[in-house]
Formats: structure tokens, C-alpha cells, sequence
């Protein structure tokens, strides 16, 4: 064990140029990636919990899409949009929508009725409880979202080097095609430290979201 | 000629999933300055038709008018700036210091910082919360009691004229409960705020209102003074809710100020036994019995003398009450 991380860290070191350019190539189509995702999910998952007609489609749609494994989305964008960061951000969005959406929504919902009728009831615009009250109590539902759909965001990434995006994933994938276990374990360790580091983070923020609730 | 803040005509509501009426055909004037409380079991209607009033729900017939103006031609989030709104479950908000929910309508309104600072201090200092202590908390980090202080100050932001009261103190304790009640009716007296209190406790109702509404059915039953409802009931429903109590009891519900004699000035000599306007009718007795006097001087809570009672009053209140039973 030892040993094999001796091996990636003597790899990283010859390769560093290659390794810092893969990373920030997969650290940025991770952060658009989640951008995209909140950009869409959120003001859909706002939605959806403001219209009981639209949450039904919204949900259903974005959940069976869900279940078309990463891979294959990819794969089937080739034809539309060729290969690239097109192609592999939109592949990885389609999955983290849902969890956005699904966690923006159950947000909104979590809030007690009573808090609405009072905030309504003294008089208050329905775009001022939606960003003083219903938005800043949700918010700790929806960092969670975002948080776990970053995670994935950051290990599903690993797919974009399939379609020729880059990112740590053409770590693994070259690895394997040259059967080099230490090429892949660069790779896929970067990917799991990196994973781990964003989840603390978000996990740091999300406890900060929701002092309140621990007065 | 009376000045009615609000006035109802003919207001109904039914809902979409219910085959009966939630309120039927009310006709109600409500004077500028009057404590009202609607009373009724659940189901009677009374807290829809509180609801009416700030447009929570629209009546399905009717109209309600406001200050002289039909409240469908109001924008109903301006409307509702001016109708003060306090529910039983407080409905705080929790993100939102004490400050920040007091300040709520007065940011909403574009209200100078300086101008909300000053009206959320004093409306602390009035519901007995040293500003310097409270300001900054968080609703979780008050009781029950403090919280609905806040509520009630919260409501009163904006200064609004009316004032509607879902069952305000139905979740506080007993003690608070009686401290509050206290509070709310010389806050109502100083400031001379018209006030709607929906509760399902008849013993409030009476004990707070000027005028009590008896809701049962989505109809009003009666509509009168304390006095009036327990010894002239208007119905069968209100001599069955009133039947239920026993002269003593009765005399417990009604505060001196429900049957005493208006006087315009000072007309007793000093020596005159003096009773608070807000002391039930039963101690009142007492102190009849106990000084053997044939009138007592009622005072308001600043001790100025407002009116007086006579012992005959008694007479004919066990008369009316025999008459019933």
C-alpha cells in the first residue's frame, strides 16, 4: 500500500504539468457542472414546490432520466454534440439535476405553513417571502443537495475522459488501456482525495446554514 | 353618528371541498376602537371569518369595506400592512432576530433605520421586554410567552388601526395566558387600537371583549356587550353556552367596566370604595358585601375615576338571572 502511493507520488512528480492541467480541467467541469445543475434545479425545484402540477412532471422527468446510467448518456450525446466538454457537461447536469431539484424542494416544503400565513397575512410581497423567508429556510436543505450532488458531480466527472473532455479520468482510462495500475491509482485517489475535501467544505458550510436551528 | 373602521355585508364563505357554508350571511360593524371577540366552538366559523377580514381567504359573497373603501379594490399585501395579524402558533420567524421580525413591515414599507429602531424599542418596552436584553435573540431562545410578545409587537409594527387576534393565547400557560390578556386590554385602552379576538374560550371572550360575537354554524348568534349576551341571550344556542355557568360564574366573566354607569367627571367624594375597571363582577360583590356600601367608584389603570356601580345593579342581575333559569 505504501509502496503503490510512493509509486503515484513519483508519477505525479514526473508528470506534474499533465497531473495540475487534468485536475483543474476536472475541477472546472465539476464547478460548471454544479452550476448548471443549480441554474436549472433550483428555481425548477422552487417551482415544483409552488405548483403541485408542475412538481409531478418536473420530478418524474428529471428522476427517470436519473436512472440512464452516466455512461450511456454519454455516449449518446456523441452523435448530437461530438465529444468534448459540451457533451460531457450536459451528460453529468441530467444526473445532478435531480438531486437539486428533489432537495430545493423538499427545502421549501419543510417550512411551516404557519411561518407563510404570518408573513403574508402582515402584509409581505410574494417576492419578499420567497428571498427574506422561504429561500434563507430552505437553504440548508438545498446546500445539502448541493453537496451531495457535487460529490457525484466530482466522481461521475471521471466519465467525461471517455468523450474526450479531460479531467482526472484520463488518468484511469489511460492506465488501463497501457494495464498500468499506477497510472489508474493516480487517478482514481486524486479523484476520491478531491471528493472528500469538497464534501468537508460543503459539510462546513452546511452546518453553518442551519445555526439557527441549533440555538 | 358612529365611526365604523369595518364594516361586513352580507359576507359569506364557502370552500371549494365542503358542501355547507363555512360562514353564512354576516352583517357586522365594527367601531373604531372596540375590542370585539368571536367566540365559538371549532368548526362555528369564527376563524374564518377572522380570516376574511385580512383577506386570507376572499368571501365567496358579500363585501367587506375599510375604512370607507371596498377591500377587493385594495392591493391585499398593502391592505394587509395596515391590519395588525397575530395567530396562536406565533408564527416567528426563526432565521430572524427579534429586531429583524419586529422590523419585518417597516422594512417592507421603507422605513429609515433610525424611524425602526426607535418603533422596535418601544414596542418592546411596552410588551415588557428590556429592548437591551431582547432585541437581538433568536425566537428559539424565548418562552412561550415571550415569543407571543413578540408576536404581538410584531404586529403592531407598522401601527396598524385594527388589529385581528387568532387565538393569540391558546398555547401559553395559564399565567402567562392571564398576564397577557391583562396587557392586550390596556395596550387596546391606551393606544385605542379596534382589536378582533377570535377564541374558543368563553371566559376570554368575555373577560376581553367590549362586545362578544357568539358564532355557532357560520352564523352570528348574538352580537352584544358581556353584559347583554349572558343576561339577555339571543338565542337558544347562546342560553345553552351561558346556562352552563352559574350566577357566580357569571359575575366571574363580566369586569366592572361591562356594567358600570359612565360618569364624565369627578363626581364621587374621595372616600369612595374604588374598584378597577377590569375586576370581575364577583369581587366587586365582595367588596359591596364587605364595606356595606351602596355604590363603588370604578377607576381605569391610571386610577382616573370613569365610573360608578350601584348596589341595585345586583338586584336586577339575580332578577334577569332567575328569569332564565
Amino acid at each position: 500500500m505504501l509502496e503503490l502511493l510512493l509509486e503515484v507520488s513519483r508519477y505525479i512528480l514526473e508528470n506534474q504539468d499533465a497531473y495540475i492541467g487534468e485536475i483543474r480541467t476536472h475541477l472546472s467541469i465539476s464547478f460548471i457542472t454544479l452550476f448548471v445543475s443549480c441554474a436549472i434545479g433550483i428555481p425548477t425545484g422552487v417551482l415544483s414546490a409552488k405548483r403541485e402540477s408542475f412538481s409531478n412532471v418536473a420530478v418524474n422527468l428529471f428522476n427517470s432520466l436519473r436512472m440512464i446510467p452516466s455512461l450511456a448518456i454519454l455516449m449518446a450525446m456523441i452523435p448530437l454534440l461530438g465529444i468534448g466538454f459540451r457533451p460531457a457537461l450536459i451528460a453529468l447536469s441530467l444526473h445532478a439535476i435531480p438531486v437539486v431539484i428533489i432537495n430545493t424542494y423538499a427545502g421549501f416544503k419543510s417550512i411551516s405553513p404557519v411561518i407563510l400565513e404570518s408573513a403574508s397575512g402582515m402584509g409581505l410581497s410574494e417576492l419578499e417571502i420567497l428571498t427574506k423567508i422561504e429561500f434563507p429556510l430552505a437553504l440548508p436543505l438545498i446546500a445539502a443537495g448541493i453537496r451531495t450532488s457535487m460529490v457525484d458531480i466530482v466522481a461521475s466527472a471521471t466519465l467525461a475522459a471517455y468523450i474526450g473532455a479531460g479531467g482526472l479520468g484520463v488518468f484511469i482510462v489511460s492506465g488501463l488501456s497501457f494495464m498500468n495500475f499506477t497510472i489508474m491509482m493516480t487517478g482514481g485517489l486524486s479523484i476520491a482525495v478531491i471528493a472528500v475535501i469538497i464534501d468537508a467544505i460543503l459539510g462546513v458550510v452546511q452546518k453553518k446554514l442551519i445555526w439557527y436551528q441549533n440555538l | 353618528m358612529p365611526d365604523y373602521v369595518m364594516e361586513l355585508r352580507e359576507v359569506s364563505k364557502k370552500f371549494d371541498k365542503s358542501p355547507r357554508f363555512a360562514v353564512r350571511d354576516v352583517n357586522l360593524k365594527i367601531s373604531s376602537g372596540s375590542f370585539m371577540t368571536i367566540v365559538g366552538s371549532s368548526g362555528s366559523g369564527k376563524t374564518t371569518l377572522l380570516k376574511m377580514l385580512n383577506r386570507i381567504y376572499e368571501p365567496t359573497s358579500g363585501e367587506i369595506i375599510f375604512e370607507g373603501q371596498n377591500v377587493n379594490k385594495l392591493r391585499a399585501e398593502d391592505y394587509r400592512k395596515r391590519i395588525g395579524y397575530v395567530i396562536q402558533q406565533i408564527g416567528l420567524f426563526p432565521h430572524m432576530t427579534v429586531m429583524q421580525n419586529i422590523a419585518a413591515v417597516p422594512r417592507s414599507l421603507k422605513w429609515d433605520r433610525k424611524r425602526i429602531d426607535e418603533r422596535v424599542d418601544y414596542l418592546l418596552e411596552m410588551m415588557h421586554m428590556e429592548p437591551g436584553v431582547y432585541r437581538n435573540r433568536y425566537p428559539a431562545q424565548l418562552s412561550g410567552g415571550q415569543q407571543q410578545r413578540v408576536g404581538i409587537a410584531r404586529a403592531m409594527a407598522a401601527d396598524p388601526s385594527v388589529m385581528l387576534m387568532d387565538e393569540p393565547f391558546g398555547a401559553i400557560d395559564t399565567i402567562t395566558r392571564k398576564s397577557l390578556q391583562d396587557e392586550i386590554m390596556s395596550i387596546q385602552k391606551r393606544l385605542s387600537k379596534t382589536i378582533m379576538f377570535v377564541t374558543h374560550d368563553i371566559h376570554e371572550a368575555f373577560k376581553l371583549g367590549d362586545n362578544v360575537i357568539i358564532m355557532d354554524d357560520g352564523v352570528i348568534q348574538q352580537c352584544g356587550t358581556p353584559f347583554d349576551t349572558i343576561f339577555h341571550p339571543a338565542s337558544e344556542y347562546v342560553s345553552r353556552l351561558i346556562s352552563s355557568e352559574n350566577i357566580l360564574e357569571k359575575l366571574q366573566v363580566l369586569h366592572a367596566g361591562a356594567v358600570m354607569e359612565p360618569v364624565s367627571e369627578k363626581s364621587n367624594s374621595d372616600d369612595a370604595v374604588r374598584v378597577r375597571y377590569d375586576e370581575p363582577l364577583s369581587s366587586v360583590l365582595g367588596r359591596f358585601v364587605e364595606e356595606g356600601v351602596s355604590y363603588v367608584s370604578v377607576i381605569d389603570g391610571e386610577g382616573k375615576e370613569v365610573g360608578e356601580i350601584w348596589w341595585n345593579k345586583f338586584n336586577r342581575i339575580s332578577k334577569l338571572n332567575r328569569e332564565k333559569i
